[in-house]
C-alpha cells in the first residue's frame, strides 16, 4: 500500500528529494512557412530515480506548448526513438510565438511502484516507503520558458530600439499589465557587452528576471505568507548585492509597488525599473 | 469637442473611451444605417491590418439576431469564408475590426448591428436613443458595446475577442469543435451541433475561455478540452433549465477547478480524450459538480 499519496518529484531548480539532481532543457525554434518546428534537448543528472526510470524506458520526456492568447495547449510526448532529443511540429497558425511558453516534463510511462532507498537519492525519512507512479505521473518538471526569449524565464526581453543603448522592455509573460522599461547603467552595459554571446541570455536573465521575479510577487496577490526572501533562498544573495549598491532600494519598492526604482551599480547609474504608464 | 488625433488601434480606442460625450456621440452616429460616410473611413488612422483579398463574406446576408447569436447552421458558411485566416490572426481585436469592415461593405452585416446592448437587441434604435440622451454613462456604454462587438477592447486583450465579439466567439467555438474532432473515434455519437450549443451556453463559454486564456490554461489542452466539451454537453442536459446563469457558472467553474486538481501529479493529457472522459465520469468532484 502506498503510504504517501504524492510520490517525490524532481524539479529543475529545487529537487524534492535529492540536492544535486537536476532536470534542464534547451529549445530551438524553426519558423517555417508551413509549420512551427521546435527542437528540444533534455538533460537529467544521473544517480536518481528519474534517470533510472528513463534508462529502463519506464519514463519518457515530454513537453507542453502553451499559447494562451490563441487558447492553445498541447502535450507532446517524445517517442522512444527520440529519447532526449524531441522534435515537435505544430500546425501552422495555432500558436502566437510571442506569447508561447514551453514546459518540459518527464512522465511515467507505466504504472509502477518502488520502495524508497538510498540508491534513489531519497532522504532517510523516505527509505522503506512504497511509492506508486500512475501512467502519466509527472516525475520531473523543468521551468517554463518562452519561445520568444528562450532564456528559461517567465519574462520576455526586447531591446528598445528607440532608446539609448542598454534600454530594454521587459514583460511578464502571464501578466500583460506588468511591463517595465529597463535601463542598464553604462558600466553594467559595458560588462554585458563583454559577456560571451553564448551566455548572454543567461547574464540578462540573471540580472533582470531574478529581480523581476521579486517585483511580480510583490505585485501579485500571492499565495504565500511570510518574507519572500526566507522562502526563496536564491533571491537572498541578489538582495544583499543590491543593498550594497543602493541602500533600502527594495524597502522603497515595498512601500510603493508602482514606484520607479533605480538600483545603482558600483560606479554610476544602475538598473532603472520604470513601470509602463 | 475633442478631436481624435491619435493614430494606431490601441490609441484610438483609448482616446475614444476617454473622450467627452460629444466625441463619443459623433462616433456612435456613424454606425447609424442612415450615415452616408463609407464605413471604412470611420477607421481611418486606426492602423487596421490588411486582410487577405480572398476573404469574402458569405453571399447571403445575416439577420441582426443571427449576428448577435450565430446559430450553428449559419456558422458553417461563415467558417468557410474565414479559412482565409490562420487562428492566431483571429485572436487579435484589430483583425476582427478589419473583417467587420469588409462584412459591412459587402452587405453581409448592417453597420447599426454593432450597437446592440444588453436586453436592447435593436442596434439602430439604440443609436437613435443614445444620440438623443445627455447621460454620459449611456453614451459611454454604447461606445463600449460597439467596440466590443467589432472585435473587442484592447485593454482586456486576451478575453475580449472571445467573450465580447459575437462573430469571433462563433469562430472560436467552431475552431475548438474542429480541433476536438481531430481525435479519432472520439464522441462519434455527439453531433457537432450539440457541442456548439453547449459552447454557446454563456456559463460554459465564459468559464472555459477565462480559464483557458489566463491562469488555468490546462483546460485548453487539446485532449482535455475535447473531453471537457463533450462532458459538458452531456452535463448541461442534466442541469435544470431554470437554473440561473450564475448558478450554472459556479458549477462549471467548480468542474474546471476539479479537472485542474486532477492534473497536479499526473498529466491526464497523457491519455486519449475517450479515457479522459471516462475519468471525468468516475471522479466524484467532476461527475457531481
Amino acid at each position: 500500500m502506498s503510504i504517501l499519496a504524492n510520490p517525490p518529484q524532481l524539479k529543475a531548480s529545487k529537487a524534492d528529494y535529492q540536492e544535486d539532481a537536476k532536470f534542464t532543457s534547451q529549445v530551438s525554434l524553426n519558423s517555417l512557412a508551413e509549420r512551427e518546428e521546435l527542437l528540444l534537448k533534455y538533460f537529467v543528472s544521473s544517480g536518481n530515480l528519474v534517470h533510472e526510470l528513463l534508462q529502463r524506458k519506464k519514463a519518457c520526456y515530454a513537453c507542453e506548448v502553451v499559447s494562451p492568447r490563441s487558447s492553445f495547449r498541447q502535450l507532446y510526448i517524445a517517442s522512444r526513438s527520440e529519447g532526449a532529443s524531441q522534435k515537435i511540429t505544430i500546425e501552422p497558425g495555432l500558436i502566437e510565438p510571442s506569447n508561447t511558453f514551453v514546459r518540459p516534463l518527464v512522465l511515467s510511462s507505466a504504472e509502477q511502484s518502488f520502495i524508497g532507498s538510498k540508491e534513489h537519492g531519497l532522504d532517510e525519512l523516505r527509505h522503506g516507503l512504497k511509492f506508486t507512479f500512475k501512467k502519466g505521473a509527472i516525475i520531473a518538471e523543468g521551468p517554463y520558458f518562452t519561445l520568444e526569449s528562450q532564456v528559461n524565464s517567465l519574462f520576455q526581453l526586447k531591446k528598445d530600439g528607440n532608446a539609448p543603448n542598454g534600454t530594454y522592455w521587459i514583460k511578464h509573460i502571464d501578466n500583460p499589465d506588468f511591463v517595465f522599461q529597463v535601463h542598464l547603467a553604462k558600466d553594467l552595459w559595458k560588462a554585458h557587452k563583454k559577456v560571451d554571446p553564448a551566455v548572454d541570455k543567461v547574464f540578462m536573465a540573471g540580472i533582470l528576471a531574478s529581480a523581476l521575479s521579486y517585483l511580480v510577487r510583490l505585485n501579485s496577490k500571492g499565495d504565500e505568507d511570510g518574507d519572500i526572501v526566507e522562502q526563496h533562498s536564491n533571491l537572498e544573495s541578489l538582495f544583499k548585492l543590491l543593498d550594497d549598491y543602493e541602500p533600502n532600494s527594495w524597502g522603497k519598492l515595498k512601500e510603493d509597488k508602482q514606484a520607479a526604482v533605480r538600483i545603482a551599480s558600483k560606479h554610476d547609474g544602475g538598473v532603472s525599473f520604470i513601470p509602463k504608464k | 469637442m475633442t478631436e481624435l488625433i491619435e493614430t494606431g488601434f490601441e490609441d484610438k480606442q483609448f482616446a475614444l473611451l476617454n473622450g467627452d460625450k460629444e466625441m463619443q456621440k459623433a462616433f456612435i452616429i456613424k454606425f447609424s444605417n442612415e450615415c452616408q460616410e463609407p464605413f471604412s473611413s470611420i477607421f481611418d488612422r486606426w492602423d487596421l491590418p490588411d486582410i487577405p483579398q480572398e476573404f469574402k463574406p458569405p453571399a447571403t446576408e445575416w439577420s441582426e439576431g443571427e449576428f448577435q447569436h450565430p446559430p450553428w447552421e449559419s456558422s458553417q458558411e461563415a467558417m468557410n469564408s474565414l479559412k482565409a485566416f490562420k487562428p492566431n490572426e483571429l485572436c487579435h481585436p484589430s483583425t476582427w475590426f478589419a473583417i467587420h469592415v469588409r462584412c459591412v461593405e459587402r452587405g453581409f452585416f448592417k453597420r447599426s448591428w454593432f450597437a446592440y446592448g444588453h436586453n436592447r437587441p435593436d442596434g439602430q434604435r439604440n443609436i437613435t436613443e443614445v444620440c438623443q440622451s445627455n447621460d454620459g454613462k449611456i453614451i459611454d456604454g454604447c461606445v463600449r458595446d460597439i467596440l466590443r462587438h467589432l472585435g473587442g477592447i484592447v485593454i482586456r486583450y486576451t478575453r475580449s475577442v472571445y467573450l465580447d465579439c459575437p462573430t469571433a466567439g462563433m469562430y472560436w467555438r467552431c475552431h475548438m469543435i474542429r480541433q476536438a474532432r481531430k481525435h479519432r473515434k472520439f464522441a462519434k455519437n455527439t453531433p457537432d451541433k450539440d457541442l456548439y450549443k453547449c459552447l454557446s451556453e454563456s456559463a460554459v463559454w465564459r468559464q472555459l475561455v477565462e480559464a483557458a486564456t489566463t491562469r488555468k490554461t490546462l483546460i485548453g489542452e487539446s485532449h482535455i478540452r475535447a473531453a471537457f466539451i463533450v462532458f459538458m454537453a452531456e452535463k448541461l442536459r442534466q442541469m435544470k433549465p431554470d437554473d440561473s446563469d450564475e448558478a450554472k457558472a459556479t458549477r462549471v467553474k467548480k468542474i474546471i477547478d476539479s479537472i485542474v486538481d486532477l492534473n497536479l501529479r499526473t498529466h491526464i493529457a497523457y491519455y486519449d480524450p475517450n479515457e479522459i472522459l471516462r475519468l471525468f465520469k468516475r471522479t466524484p468532484e467532476i461527475k457531481d459538480g
